[in-house]
């Protein structure tokens, strides 16, 4: 059974693919450390692992709105990873392979843009996280 | 001098088993106790010289047997320089570089490796570029970055 998670970001409203959710937590403090990746506010302990936690920035231009007080735990080629949001929209169960647009409406695409989602009468960009994580420049 | 880098000596656990947790600002690192030499606390207007040829990153020495370099590793970690009006010298045994002094604003304590939680460094990091530590290690609430000394003085020193 596959599931998708739709939320409210300083990019818009967002869709990620249940099998790179992990968890959505309230904002953790993070420890900043040296030589930090653009991006990136700082680390923190979950569940044995150390996070990456980013910032709004991470998004690209597309980025906006408030960071919010929320954090998206992803697993990712790259570990694991917090990507900031503010609100939890719905996470739903998916029954196959639900089409969607490749064209966005208007404005800028959050990076790791796949293409919108439709969802209760809205868009939500669809993002990969992985390749949001490729599209961060490189310092 | 604040302490010989015979740790082991000192209690019993191996000295590569233990860390010497320390600050540069207010960024925590460590490196592991059995790469210490000595810890030595000086004063600025002894360290510090200018209008000589010193190598990239070198700041000035300190008198042990030899002259010690001694290098400010802020400026590539990208974080804070050290403004302790007597900072801290760990001097480091390097089996390539020989001695050379990592300064520091102070030492804040040794522990013992298997009181600190471990991670490898984030891959995420490493993408970004060169990241001379080995580990991140937490003590007491406080996340450490333990440092790679020869990777360290490498990236100091303008080195490949």
């Amino acid at each position: 059974m596959r599931f998708c998670g739709f939320f409210e970001s300083a990019a818009g409203p967002l869709a990620v693919a249940g099998e790179t959710l992990l968890e959505v937590i309230e904002r953790p403090a993070l420890s900043r450390l040296p030589l930090a990746p653009p991006c990136c506010l700082g680390v923190f302990p979950f569940r044995g692992q150390l996070v990456v936690g980013l910032g709004h920035d991470c998004f690209g231009d597309a980025a906006r709105g408030a960071a919010g007080e929320l954090m998206m735990i992803c697993a990712t080629d790259s570990g694991m990873v917090g990507l900031p949001i503010q609100k939890v929209v719905r996470i739903v169960h998916q029954d196959g392979n639900r089409p969607f647009v490749s064209e966005a409406a208007g404005g800028e695409r959050p990076r790791g843009w796949l293409g919108d989602y439709p969802f209760e009468g809205r868009d939500f960009a669809l993002i990969d996280v992985d390749q949001l994580l490729e599209q961060i420049p490189r310092p | 001098m604040l302490a010989s880098g015979k740790f082991d000596s000192l209690c019993s656990e191996d000295a590569a088993d233990l860390r010497v947790l320390f600050r540069i600002g207010a960024v925590p690192l460590s490196v592991p106790a059995d790469v210490v030499a000595g810890l030595y606390q000086v004063g600025r207007h002894e360290l510090f010289r200018s209008g000589e040829n010193l190598p990239r990153g070198c700041i000035g020495f300190i008198d042990l047997a030899t002259p010690v370099e001694v290098f400010d590793v802020a400026a590539v970690l990208r974080i804070e320089p050290v403004t302790a009006d007597a900072p801290v010298v760990l001097v480091i045994d390097s089996p390539v570089d020989g001695w050379w002094g990592l300064l520091a604003d102070r030492i804040d304590r040794v522990v013992a490796a298997r009181r600190m939680e471990s991670w490898p460094i984030p891959l995420l990091w490493q993408l970004h570029g060169t990241v001379p530590f080995d580990r991140i290690e937490q003590f007491d609430g406080q996340l450490h970055c333990c440092c790679n000394t020869q990777q360290l003085l490498a990236m100091v020193k303008g080195e490949p």
